[in-house]
């Protein structure tokens, strides 16, 4: 009887949690759905909207366009592992209750995101130049724009990569890491058997979170190498910014197609690495 | 005297355990026999994890010594101790199937084995002899000896060769265990625990009883000279825990190893031990077998923990009698040539041994006020004046009747007050007041020096009119029972702190409040309190009594 009567009034009445989604779905719609059509469109069209494979074709026969796609890749994927291995002890020490009381010192780490991006980083070129200037007599920025460029890709996105680690550090538990201990692992072996493994979710969290945003800004790449350097960010930009040709932002549509399909592999190779951690997921995913 | 100490595993000698200004761990003594199966027991917070803790490395002691088959391994960490822990909360490894989890231990383990190998140095040595001998042959005409020189050289040269090709020099190495062996370990650990088959299985689709054996399994695969268990079975439902218990002990059995095992679960461990240490506030209480300790409590604190008990404050009488119940009652005699006519002593009896029967046929009368079936037998509240006794019975009586109750002799407990009233080292302020415990009183000082008095000005001055300097002077304070108070209102006293034992004794609860300087007060007080509650003691100025240090005359 009960049963029923719940049944009925389920059927019946007007699904309130349901529609709470109603304003969500709305904003994805026309916010992330309709703009992945429209540069979908864009790429497979030319200026008449025609369908065409030309802007592929004008895309793919440019080396220099090839050279930009991979430097990027290479950029990249350096950020990211820098980023991570500079993380990581960061993240043990925050995590470290006796070091890090109320969390202070994480907020310190955080602080730089309070300040302006582009601030950020037009300040950290004056540094970084003022300093190679004085020591080896020229700028990096000029001589060696690439490195520059994984330098303040580092900078800006460092906290992208504590954060979810520290977050998965705070979850360690400390009797398993006792146990690998009462279990004959020397301090070196409990972290590569123990603290590594189980920080794992911690560890692809961070990567995606640095490799994503290193992949499409450009800001970064413009003012790190006086704009003489181009990653995939600044050829989009380029492209959609300045409309050299009818068919400039079709070709742009290409260039951001490609991107994502890079971070789509680069997200199903990451769900392949942590194939096992699906409940026990840390950090922000 | 050597080998005496071989039968001992595990020695502690006078270790202390301090977190900060808190003392944990206070010298602690102990003797483990190899294989024995110990337990460290007691209400939480006594310092017995921490002990154990020490044993397995995870803490270092303070002050004192660990023994391991004689040598220190007091600072060793954990990784260098032949001991293995099973944790409480198992602490199984998540990233790790079950076979990775037991094989944990075998694939670090670095064990020693032996080879022969080519002896080089004895071939250099013979390489060295033979060219000396050519030498001397070259020296020598005379043909007797150059044959017999030559002999040698041959000889020698024999020797070489056979060395070489013999390797017999034998050599110790360290290896890994190889595949095989580990699998084979792993097996047979799993068997131990039931749990055969297992291997491939994660560990998130296991119960927690099937968790902890596989905890128990990755320590004893190691083959630890100790094993060591903390409150192991605290997780686990009560069914699951009994039948635990029982395969504990006969695990035990089967591998002889010495168990090392900590719980605040008395019955556990009268059921499964050899031994006990009863722990209480960082000292042990009593070390002894199961029937010892429960038979013969040597104070209130290890009586009320273990099983049920009465406890009374009585005193001592003549001809080996003891008052208490406001009665007279017949003791064990052999209990008696510790004690003086009428000393305040513990009197603990167990429920199960008052003997119920009519009214004036035994040594007390009593109301049941109370009566609960508990399957065996019933458990009775009988009111004996103001005091309350409880008594198991196996026969079935009506609440409200009046019922006498007697004792053998040989069960009724006698031993010493821990405390018979509060001492405190004090001293004398400059407006003539007495300061302990960190709280000033008020006292006659007069009263300490013979034919003083306090003068018009108010200054203390002997019969002569001279003042008697007495600032800062130290005094021995003592605090009766009945001149404590306690109260929830912390306002109400200087003196605050956290209530640490109480034991019923029958009419009211004997209480011990420790404040935040260490300093112990031993309180009588009718109402029930929760352990660990924040109270004020209020002190009664009147009832203290002061006596001056040192001073006779």
């Amino acid at each position: 009887m009960e049963a029923t009567l719940k049944q009925k009034r389920k059927t019946s009445r007007f699904n309130f949690r349901g529609s709470l989604c109603m304003p969500y779905a709305v904003f994805m719609a026309l916010f992330v759905i309709a703009p992945l059509l429209l540069i979908l469109y864009y790429a497979f069209t030319d200026a008449n909207g025609v369908f065409t494979l030309d802007n592929w074709q004008t895309v793919f026969s440019s080396p220099e366009n090839w050279k930009v796609i991979g430097m990027t890749f290479v950029i990249s994927i350096s950020t990211t592992i820098i980023c991570i291995l500079i993380a990581f002890p960061i993240a043990k020490i925050l995590s470290n209750k006796k070091l890090n009381k109320n969390a202070v010192l994480v907020y310190i780490f955080l602080l730089p995101m309070w300040i302006n991006f582009v601030i950020r980083t037009i300040g950290l070129k004056s540094l970084v130049d003022g300093a190679t200037e004085s020591m080896f007599g020229y700028k990096l920025t000029v001589n060696y724009p690439y490195i520059a460029i994984i330098i303040g890709m580092v900078y800006d996105y460092l906290p992208f990569a504590i954060l979810p680690l520290y977050n998965q550090m705070l979850k360690l538990d400390k009797n398993q890491i006792e146990a690998a201990s009462d279990l004959g692992a020397n301090p070196f072996q409990v972290y590569v058997k123990t603290i590594i493994p189980m920080t794992i979710p911690g560890i692809i969290s961070a990567a995606t979170m640095t490799f994503m945003p290193t992949m499409s800004s450009y800001v970064i790449a413009n003012k790190m190498s006086n704009n003489t350097t181009l990653i995939i960010g600044n050829l989009i930009q380029n492209y959609f910014g300045t409309r050299v040709t009818d068919i400039s932002n079709h070709i742009g549509s290409v260039l951001s197609l490609v991107m994502l399909i890079i971070i789509g592999f680069s997200i199903v190779f990451e769900k392949l690495i942590d194939k096992k951690g699906d409940e026990k997921k840390g950090g922000i995913w | 005297m050597e080998d005496k100490n071989k039968d001992y595993i595990i020695e502690l000698k006078d270790v202390c355990k301090q977190f900060g200004d808190n003392h944990v761990v206070e010298h602690f003594n102990l003797y483990v026999k190899r294989g024995e199966f110990i337990t460290f027991l007691g209400p939480s917070g006594c310092g017995k994890t921490t002990t154990l803790r020490m044993i397995a490395g995870f803490e270092l002691p303070t002050s004192g010594t660990i023994l391991l088959n004689g040598k220190d391994i007091s600072l060793l960490p954990p990784y260098k101790r032949p001991i293995n822990t099973v944790f409480q909360r198992y602490a199984l490894f998540a990233h790790l199937n079950i076979y990775n989890n037991i094989a944990f231990g075998l694939k670090l383990k670095k064990i020693p084995y032996e080879v022969k190998v080519v002896d080089k140095e004895r071939i250099n040595e013979l390489k060295e002899e033979i060219k000396m001998l050519r030498d001397e042959l070259n020296n020598t005409s005379c043909t007797d000896q150059r044959s017999e020189i030559d002999t040698k050289i041959v000889d020698m040269q024999n020797e070489i060769i056979e060395l070489k090709k013999n390797p017999s020099f034998p050599v110790t190495k360290f290896r890994h265990f190889t595949k095989k062996e580990i699998q084979e370990k792993v097996r047979n650990a799993l068997k131990v625990v039931d749990l055969e088959g297992f291997e491939k299985r994660d560990i998130s689709t296991l119960s927690g009883g099937q968790q902890q054996r596989i905890a128990i399994a990755r320590a004893i695969v190691n083959e630890p000279e100790i094993l060591l268990l903390d409150e192991p079975l605290g997780a686990l439902d009560l069914k699951m825990r009994k039948e635990m218990q029982l395969e504990l002990k006969e695990m035990h059995k089967k591998i002889g190893i010495t168990f090392i095992y900590v719980t605040h679960d008395q019955e556990e461990a009268l059921t499964m031990s050899d031994t006990i240490v009863v722990m209480n506030d960082g000292f042990i209480q009593q070390i002894g077998k199961p029937k010892q300790i429960y038979d013969e409590p040597v104070n209130a604190f290890v009586a009320d923990f273990i099983g049920e008990s009465n406890i009374y404050t009585g005193t001592i009488a003549p001809n080996n009698q003891i008052r208490f119940l406001n009665k007279y009652w017949d003791g064990d005699p052999v209990d008696f040539p510790k004690f003086q006519v009428n000393e305040k002593v513990d009197v603990v009896i167990r429920p199960e041994d008052f003997i119920l029967g009519l009214k004036d046929k035994g040594t007390v009368n009593g109301v049941i006020s109370s009566k609960i079936f508990k399957g065996m037998h019933y458990e009775y509240i009988v009111n004996v004046l103001k005091a309350e006794v409880v008594v198991q019975s196996t026969s079935e009586l009506e609440e409200g009747i009046e019922v006498s109750l007697r004792v053998d002799p040989t069960n009724i407990q006698i031993m010493k007050k821990p405390y018979v009233s509060n001492f405190y080292d004090g001293y004398i302020t400059k407006d003539y007041k007495i300061e302990f415990a960190n709280a000033e009183f008020n006292f006659d000082i007069s009263l300490l020096f013979a034919g003083s008095k306090f003068n018009e000005d108010e200054v203390l001055v002997d019969e002569n009119g001279n003042e008697i300097e007495v600032t800062d002077m130290e005094v021995n304070v003592e605090v009766p029972f009945e001149a404590l108070n306690i109260s929830d209102d912390l306002d109400a006293s200087e003196i605050n702190g956290n209530i640490i034992s109480m034991i019923y004794h029958g009419e009211y609860y004997e209480i011990l409040v420790r404040t935040d300087e260490e300093e112990d007060f031993v309180l009588n007080v009718p109402d029930l309190w929760n352990e660990n509650d924040r109270v004020a003691v209020i002190v009664d100025e009147t009832k203290i009594k002061v006596t001056r240090k040192g001073a006779k005359k």
